[in-house]
This record gives C-alpha cells, structure tokens and sequence, in this order.
C-alpha cells in the first residue's frame, strides 16, 4: 500500500527486512508453509487475505468478505456505489490528505493463520484502542502481562501484548514502559505470547521506527 | 346534479368560489387537491384558481406556461429536472433540464411569487438575474444539485431581491467567478432567515459575512462553506447565538486550548441549536467543544466527517434527542450499537461509505450487525440509507421484523450480486421479509445478489411502493413484468444492469403511464422495443440516450439493436425539443 511503501522509504531502520522468520521462536514451530513473503509487504497485504482455517467460522467469513473490499474493486463497474460526485470529491480529497500524512502501518498474525491482518497505528489513540480494535480483529481477548497473572481465574486463554524491539526480541507489553518508549527509535508495542494453554499467538511487527502519539505534525511522504 | 322534475340541486351547489376556496386551503396534500379538482367544473374552477404551491416533480411532464395558465395564484413553485440516477453520472451532462423556460413562464404569470426551488437543473446567471429583477417580494430561492451558474447570478440575486429571506445552495456545481455576490447586500438588509452556500469553493470576505450575520437577528440557518476556518465560525456563532442550523465550515484545526475554548464558549450560547452539519475533517480533539449542544440536537449531518474513533462515538452518543443521524461507516458497528443505546428517538439513520472503491484495504468493521442494532432498538426508525460490505438474509428477516414501521429503505451493498456472506445464497429471502413486514414502505433500494423470486414478492407485498431502486439484479424479464404488474403505486422506477428486456416493458406498457417516470441502463433493451412502446403509449415520452460523441439516429438501427439507456416519463406537453444529439425521442 503506498503509506507503507512511502514511510518504509523514510524510515531509517527498516526493520521490516530485518525481520527473519527463523529468528522467531514461536515462528519456526507453527505449521505455515504459506507465510508470506516479509520483503514484499505491500503484496503480501494486497492478495493476503483468504479463506483460512480459524476457530469460528464467522471469523473465516469474516476474512473472506475483507478479501473482496481489500482488492480495489469497481474499476471496471461504471460508477457502483451511488454515492453522489460531492462525496466522492470529499472522500479523494481526504484520502489525499491523508496519503501526506505519516501512517504507521502493522501487520498481525496470529499462529496458526498464514494470512495477517493490516492496521495503521496511528490512527488508534493509546494502548487501550489498540487492544479493542486487535480483540475486534481477531475476535479473542488480548490483554497485558500484569494484568492477566491478576486476572487468571476469570479469563483462561488471554493474550498477552508483547513487543518486538529493534534487536529482534520479544518483550512484554506494560503500557507505562511502552509510552516511555515513544521517543525511541524502536518503539513499539505488538504482540501476544502464547499463554500455557491457549493455542494463539500474536505477531505485531514494526514496519518503522517510531511510535507517535496520533497528532502528528503532517508531513510530506 | 338538479334533474327536470327532481328535487332542487344542493344548497352548496350555488355557493361562491371564494367559500370553496377556502375549503380546500385546509387540504395539506397536492394530491388531496388534485382529487377535488377533478370532482366537477366548479371545483376545477376554485381549485387552480387558489392553489398557491405547485410542485413539478418532473419538469418535462408540461409545459411551463401551461402550468402557469392552470394554476395562476402560485406564490411558492419547486421544480424538478433530472431523474435520480443522474447523480451518480449516468446521464450526459447536455441532457437538459433547463430552467429558464420556468423562470419565464413565471415572470410573465406568477408576478407575486414568492418561492422558487429547482432540483437537478440547468439554472443560468441569466435565469438568476430574472428572477431578481420579475418578482417583486421574491423571498426564497432554493437551488438543488443544479448547475450552471456562477456567483455572479448569486450577486444578482442578493442585490436585487431586497426581502429575500432564504438563499439555499445546496450540492450546486457553482463557477466562481470572484464575484462579491455576499457583498451585494445592501447595508439595510436586514431580513436573511436562511443562508447556505456550502457548496461554494471559493472564499467568501468574511468581514462582510460577519456583519450580515450580526444585523440579521431573524437568521435561523447558516451553513458556511469549507473556506470559513474554525475560528471564524465561533466568532459567527457569537453574533449569531439565535442560530437554530449550522453548516460548519472547515472544521478542522491543529488543537489549541485557545482555539478550544473560544469554540466551546461560542457553543455554550448557541441554545437554540438544533441542527448540525459541515464539512468535518474534525480533529477528535474539537468535539468535546460540542458537547453542551448534544443535548438539544436532533439532527447531526457528519457524513463528510472523517473523525472516528471513540470521540466520535462519545460525542454522539450525548445527543439523546437526535432524529436524524447522517454519518460515515468510521462509525462502524460497535459505534452503532452505542448509537443504539443513546438515541432512542431515531427516525432516520443514514451510513455513507468511507472507501467506497476498496482503496484502503477495508480497515472499516461496519456490518449488517449495526443495523440489526439500531433497528432493535430504535422505536421510531423508518428511513435507512446504508452502505456496506456484507448482508445475511437472517440479519434482514430480523431487521424487518424489528421495524414494520419502515418508510424509506435503502441498502447499498458495497460489491454487486453479493450474497448473503455466511450461507452464500441470494438476498431474496431478507429483501421479501422486508416488504411483506414493512406495509408502509414507499421507498426501496435493494442491492446484493438477487434473483426473480424477490420480485414476486415485491410486486405482491410493496402496495405502498412509491420508488423502488435496483441494480445488478435479477435473472429475466419475469422480474420486471412482477414488478409493473404489481406495485399498486409505484411512480418511480430506477433500473441499472439487470437482465430486463423489452417484453416486460411492452406488456405492462400502460401501466407507465401511471408511473411518473423509469429509467433503465444497461440493460437488455432493444431499439425495436423502445420504438413499439412509443406507438404504444402516445402519451409517454420515450428517450434513448447515447453516450455523448454517438449520434447514430435511431431510425436507421436495426430493430434489435441495443438500448444502453432509456428514459421514459409521462407528459401532457409532447416530445420536448431541447434534446442534445445524445438523446433521441422514439
């Protein structure tokens, strides 16, 4: 996608290419010959999304409807949805808008599931929104390290938030510690650990080097 | 009626016009009053004679000055020009709808009027300029999705129209030419009630807008446009705390507690507020600023508002007392299940799609699950505009029981023929709930994957049907000819890329001419069909419509050619005689 290919041309680390997957531990065990390609974000995020296996089967509906809206669809429908020229003009407008601004795009997996979900961190406020819109996501209950070992007995397949810092290890997400992180050039929260009896496993991988709170200054890509 | 050796004729047979008209003052309804009219003579007679609103809903159907001659008394006329689909580009522009034979016929017959509204026509300077200069206590001027002017008829207008009290433009296509059309106000003027011009792209002088709002005390509406900064819209507010609508301009600022404070001051005084719109590309950070109006709105226009997130939903989910909720699906479920909760007096919602194209990878988690929401908990719930990317039918077969009272339906799925997404079969079942449940439903737009058996219902079911919308839909001409064979009032049907061909249409030829119009494209018609239905039925006006650049004249197709696009309505005035070279009348 062009925010992603534009800020990967920005930042200085690209941390993307460092991104090994027989580096990770939880990686190398999961049964997933398809992984995509990391190189190759934008592709992978583009064709990405297909039916896969998962523990509902609303969820796996649910990845099959986003598989038709992530392709830019209509190109050759002549003017499908009705939505009125005054509309249109205002959404391109904004969408150029926001192609300006910085967009802080992740992807995550979840074990098990090949195919990775898209979100641009910016556009979430805080730790708190980012935990509802991961558990919107992959419809299951994310939580942090502190909170779960005090939680055990009411939630018993949580996960937990871990992060992946710059030289490629997994740390536990608590949020005081990650805002302090937001001047670092590592930033970045992501993730879940598998828990002793849950199956799922979260990757959120920093694509670029700084977490920023959502107001940014806007800036030319 | 006296009859030779009967009794004598009713007392109220002899009564003077003057008492009849009177009588039918009270009638609300055009359509009431059309129906008096054709009782007897006497009646015909005081009814045109006191009609003082005219509405056209289709400015082809008659002539102007014959509209005029039948109804002199007019103070107050809307017309209209396009049919619906043109707003979504598939008429050419040259098509017509032309304003300027109306605003001639009334400058010669209605020299007291007062109101004029044009929807979806082609509205000159010239035709500004004479409006400005033939009607002496002009006072309205509402003009639609028009196109065709520039702010140098606007300037006409707000020079010459010294008791105008409303000027409305709404979603016009308006050239600026950098004519001061604000500062033609004289000085004196002092009786704007209601002003919207954000449609217009260009700056306005803001010192000049300031002082207009500070000396029209009676001002009730304002909508600004985009080039009017947050700033300056609290300093408006100021002058104007009577304000009852407001269109905000752009609403978009870096946050600065300053800035903050003076738009929330400027709100706090604004107790009348009651209707709140605007071009919104609102920093969350701004909405707090709203929150002593939320109470006391019930209306909120935000479908140009790409704020989301949790402000959003907290900002509108102060607003208890909202009818009408026009928003973006940045809303997205869990938004609409707290719009669910909080405003339970909601009578229209309406969800625009925020990447309508697919563009942004589909981050929107807006589904059916919103509406099934809103619908189970919104009592008052009758009109529905919704787009999305996936439907069941078990989701519409509970909305539909969960609101029989719905009047206006529109569902706009984002992906055509898209099935129901968990069982993958046609949305026929969802779409005849909703028809056989909602029995005063006059307005329908369906969408999805949809087969013939739909139609057999909506003809049986959709009684009150008024306009029913449809596209990619279908499988033959079984499903039109339910469709005009059923639908007891169906006056509007609007028709695009269905497998619909020319039988349908020929066997319920007559039945169009009830209809106020139909428009197919891209359909299965032929040239041979549409030239059959015109012999047919003289009294319709059949238009094949080219792209503009074809040309080729209808007489010389072959009878089996195809029909992209076919406009056909009822008229008492003839083929008209404005067509472009696109548009050909069989």
């Amino acid at each position: 996608m062009l925010g992603m290919a534009e800020c990967k041309g920005r930042s200085q680390h690209s941390p993307s290419s460092s991104m090994d997957s027989s580096n990770h531990p939880a990686l190398s065990t999961t049964a997933s010959p398809c992984r995509p390609d990391r190189q190759d974000l934008s592709t992978d995020l583009r064709l990405g999304l297909s039916l896969s296996t998962s523990p509902s089967s609303s969820s796996s509906s649910l990845h099959e409807a986003e598989s038709i809206i992530s392709n830019p669809r209509n190109q050759v429908l002549f003017n499908w949805p009705p939505i009125k020229p005054f509309l249109r003009s205002a959404l391109a407008a904004s969408a150029s808008r926001h192609r300006l601004q910085r967009t802080l795009f992740v992807k995550v997996y979840m074990e098990g599931l090949p195919i990775g979900r898209k979100l641009d961190l910016l556009l979430l406020v805080g730790y708190e929104s980012l935990l509802v819109k991961l558990c919107h996501m992959f419809k299951t209950p994310i939580t942090y390290a502190a909170v779960y070992h005090q939680q055990v007995p009411a939630v018993k397949a949580a996960h937990i938030l871990t992060y992946e810092d710059q030289d490629g290890d997994w740390m536990m997400a608590i949020p005081d510690q990650c805002k302090e992180t937001k001047d670092h050039k590592s930033g970045i929260m992501l993730s879940s650990k598998l828990d002793s009896c849950g199956s799922l496993y979260f990757l959120f991988c920093s694509l670029f080097g700084r977490l920023v709170e959502k107001y940014l200054i806007e800036s030319r890509c | 009626m006296g009859r030779a050796g009967g009794p004598a004729a009713p007392p109220w047979h002899s009564l003077p016009d003057e008492v009849w008209e009177h009588a039918f003052s009270f009638l609300p309804a055009d359509a009431d009053r059309g129906a008096a009219a054709c009782a007897c003579h006497g009646w015909l007679r005081a009814e045109r004679r006191s009609r003082r609103r005219l509405v056209v809903p289709n400015c082809y159907a008659t002539d102007p000055r014959d509209a005029v001659d039948r109804f002199p008394s007019v103070r107050a006329a809307e017309v209209k020009g396009k049919p619906h689909f043109a707003d979504f580009g598939l008429l050419p522009p040259s098509w017509g709808a032309y304003a300027a034979p109306w605003v001639a016929a009334a400058a010669d017959g209605w020299p007291l009027l007062e109101e004029l509204s044009f929807k979806r026509m082609f509205v000159t300077d010239e035709c500004l300029e004479m409006i400005a200069s033939s009607f002496r206590n002009f006072q309205v001027l509402r003009l639609n999705s028009c196109e065709g002017f520039t702010t140098a008829g606007l300037a006409a207008i707000t020079e010459g129209c010294r008791n105008l009290k409303e000027l409305d433009l709404q979603e016009n296509y308006i050239d600026d030419c950098s004519s001061h059309w604000l500062s033609n106000f004289p000085e004196c003027y002092t009786s704007l009630e209601a002003l919207n011009f954000s449609c217009l792209h260009g700056e306005v002088n803001f010192t000049v807008l300031e002082r207009l709002v500070s000396r029209c005390r009676n001002l009730k509406t304002l909508k600004l446009n985009n080039a009017i900064p947050l700033d300056n819209v609290a300093s408006l507010l100021r002058k104007a705390p009577q304000i009852i609508e407001l269109g905000t301009g752009k609403f978009s600022a870096d946050y600065h507690p300053d800035l903050f404070a003076k738009v929330e001051a400027a709100f706090a005084g604004c107790t009348s507020l009651r209707r709140l719109s605007g071009t919104w590309d609102a920093v969350p950070d701004y909405l707090p600023a709203f929150y002593c109006v939320c109470e006391g709105l019930t209306s909120l226009n935000l479908s140009y508002a790409t704020v989301q997130g949790p402000e959003l939903i907290k900002f509108i989910s102060r607003c208890k007392n909202l009818l009408q909720l026009w928003v973006m699906d940045l809303i997205e479920d869990h938004g609409l299940s707290v719009v669910a909760s909080s405003c339970s007096k909601l009578q229209e919602l309406r969800v625009f799609p925020s990447d309508p194209f697919g563009h942004n990878g589909g981050q929107v988690f807006l589904t059916e699950r919103g509406l099934v929401d809103v619908s189970a908990s919104c009592p008052k719930l009758e009109s529905v505009l919704y787009f999305c990317s996936r439907m069941t039918n078990e989701a519409l077969v509970m909305i539909a029981k969960n609101r029989p009272n719905f009047t206006c339906f529109r569902l706009a799925l984002l992906e055509p023929r898209s099935p129901d997404y968990i069982t993958r079969q046609p949305l026929d079942a969802g779409f005849s709930a909703i028809v056989e449940s909602c029995k005063g439903l006059r307005r329908l737009s369906m969408s999805g994957l949809l087969t013939d058996l739909v139609f057999k219902s909506i003809g049986a079911h959709a009684d009150r049907l008024e306009m029913l919308s449809l596209a990619f839909a279908g499988d033959s001409d079984l499903g039109l000819n339910d469709i005009l064979s059923g639908c007891k009032s169906l006056k509007k049907l609007e028709i695009r890329d269905c497998p619909f061909g020319d039988k349908a249409l020929l066997a319920n030829a007559a039945k169009l001419e009830t209809m106020r119009s139909l428009w197919m494209n891209s359909c299965s018609l032929t040239v041979g069909g549409c030239r059959l239905l015109a012999l047919k039925m003289p009294h319709l006006t059949v238009e094949i419509i080219n792209d503009p650049g074809e040309t080729c004249p209808v007489e010389s197709l072959p009878f089996d050619s195809p029909v992209e696009k076919l406009y056909v309505y009822r008229t008492l005035a003839g083929p008209r005689s404005d067509t472009p070279d696109c548009v050909q009348i069989v």
